[in-house]
């Protein structure tokens, strides 16, 4: 076997090896516990989920958190992209962004969600939310990733004189592609579990958080579990997409 | 293009407390190319990357042309940019395909226009990096020890390169590196410097470049000598 074969195969091996541990473990607990009400079955949570894949209303809240948490998200790709080079470009910018970021990020998630949910239609708010808690951390990444630019690339276009528009597309933005795609990969499954999170706060009409809400009040726990298994697929399929992304546009590695 | 000869005025450079430079004086004679030698901690990189504007510097350095080629050590390409990229990327609004074309083609890598450097060998990469430094409009060639790292075959023949490509418009050059039989082969004038001096200011013969490698001339007797006084000092 080969060794791309081989790395190939661990890479799904060894994911669906936890996976398996996982539903093993519920399982027994599960079955320990013996009440669906407290602790379904793994096989009842996946009988619910995919009673809930021929229902429209699902699919619609699916869309509907995943447009927030795409839109969330390309927000704060944008703002922390656009200020991690101000920030590396220009230090008085960088005094100013720096503790700003670092009030947002020092803020608790849960009062937050509660402000925006006061000040906010219970549409908007998790996507604010999610900007709020999300953008601190991606900046901080894409910093570290346009400061991990190679020193002796940077000094060699100096001496070239080369434009500054073509070291930002040609010598930073491509050797900060892999911080970015890092940061990304990691940021968009927080992302989507902050917007559900918020969701329930704020009980949004036609969303995985309000169905959650619902199944929780309703005691239906298998649905909960349903609803959790979509959130885990969604955030795991999302991430794979950013990480097959970041393969296709670094292809020079 | 005409070019003047370059002159340190009572050049000045410290590192901390450190005097690298203290009145330092020399002048660099235009479309020549001027070795600098010596001991390593001796400032000749700091020299070249005065020249280059990379580090400040008290005193004055005149005539130093606006636009200047530099060959590291390594080669610093880009890695995300292929071979014709590569030196596209220098010469930005300069670019001209038939101009890359013909460089590529003069350091026999043609083939590997389209190859990232991650695909290249030390010695192909650093031929890239001669060929972004000769298409490069500059009147100034800056090189800091390109060929320490190679085998002596192939620093031979990047010699030759080197020597073919600077023939065409002689620009100057200023050369570091530790290495007398480079510096034989490579050098007008050859300067061996201890402590931020000069120590030995060598004027080689009227040969053509390169010289032979390991032949005996009184030229490469003197950078020798001058270069164990240096050590014994």
């Amino acid at each position: 076997m080969s060794a791309k074969a081989k790395r190939i195969l661990s890479d799904i091996l060894y994911p669906l090896a936890v996976v398996a541990a996982v539903v093993v473990i519920w399982a027994i607990a599960a079955a320990a516990i013996g009440v669906s009400m407290i602790l379904p079955t793994p096989a009842e949570a996946v009988r619910e989920f995919f009673a809930y894949l021929g229902s429209a209303s699902f699919w619609r809240a699916v869309g509907n958190t995943m447009w927030r948490s795409a839109y969330s998200f390309a927000i704060s790709f944008a703002l922390a992209l656009a200020f991690a080079i101000l920030s590396h470009f220009f230090h008085a910018a960088e005094r100013l962004i720096r503790p700003f970021v670092a009030i947002i990020r020092a803020v608790p998630t849960m009062a937050v969600i509660l402000i925006l949910i006061v000040c906010l239609n219970s549409r908007l708010a998790p996507a604010i939310v999610a900007i709020i808690v999300i953008f601190p951390t991606m900046y901080s990444s894409f910093f570290a990733a346009i400061g991990g630019v190679d020193p002796k690339l940077i000094q060699m276009s100096r001496v070239y004189s080369v434009s500054r528009k073509d070291r930002l597309f040609n010598l930073y933005l491509p050797n900060m592609a892999e911080g970015v795609f890092e940061g990304s990969a990691a940021g968009i499954s927080l992302n989507i579990k902050l917007v559900i999170a918020a969701e329930v706060q704020a009980q949004t009409m036609s969303s995985l958080g309000n169905l959650m809400y619902n199944a929780k009040w309703m005691l239906e726990t298998e649905k909960l579990f349903a609803l959790t298994i979509a959130a885990v697929i969604l955030s795991v399929a999302c991430e794979w997409v950013i990480r097959l992304i970041g393969r296709v546009v670094i292809r020079w590695k | 293009m005409e070019m003047k000869n370059i002159l340190f005025d009572r050049v000045g450079k410290r590192y901390g407390d450190t005097d690298v430079y203290e009145d330092f004086s020399l002048e660099v004679e235009a479309g020549k190319i001027t070795c600098l030698l010596g001991p390593s901690g001796c400032g000749k990189t700091t020299l070249l990357n005065m020249l280059a504007g990379l580090v400040s510097h008290e005193g004055k350095i005149e005539n130093i042309p606006r636009r200047i080629s530099y060959i590291f050590q390594e080669e610093r390409l880009l890695p995300n940019l292929t071979v014709r990229q590569n030196i596209r990327y220098v010469l930005g609004r300069h670019a001209d395909n038939g101009a890359i074309d013909a460089v590529l083609e003069k350091v026999e890598l043609t083939e590997k226009a389209e190859a990232y450097p991650s695909e290249l060998s030390g010695g192909q990469a650093q031929r890239v990096s001669i060929a972004r430094a000769f298409v490069y409009p500059s009147e100034l060639i800056l090189m800091d020890e390109p060929f320490s790292s190679l085998d002596t075959a192939l620093k031979i023949r990047l010699m030759d390169v080197f020597c073919r490509l600077w023939k065409e418009e002689r620009r100057t050059a200023v050369f570091v590196t530790h290495d007398a039989e480079e510096a034989y082969m490579l050098a007008h004038r050859a300067i061996v410097l201890r402590e931020g001096k000069i120590a030995a200011d060598l004027a080689g013969d009227a040969e053509d470049l390169p010289r032979p490698y390991g032949a005996a001339s009184s030229f490469r007797k003197e950078i020798l000598s001058a270069l164990l006084a240096c050590g014994r000092e």
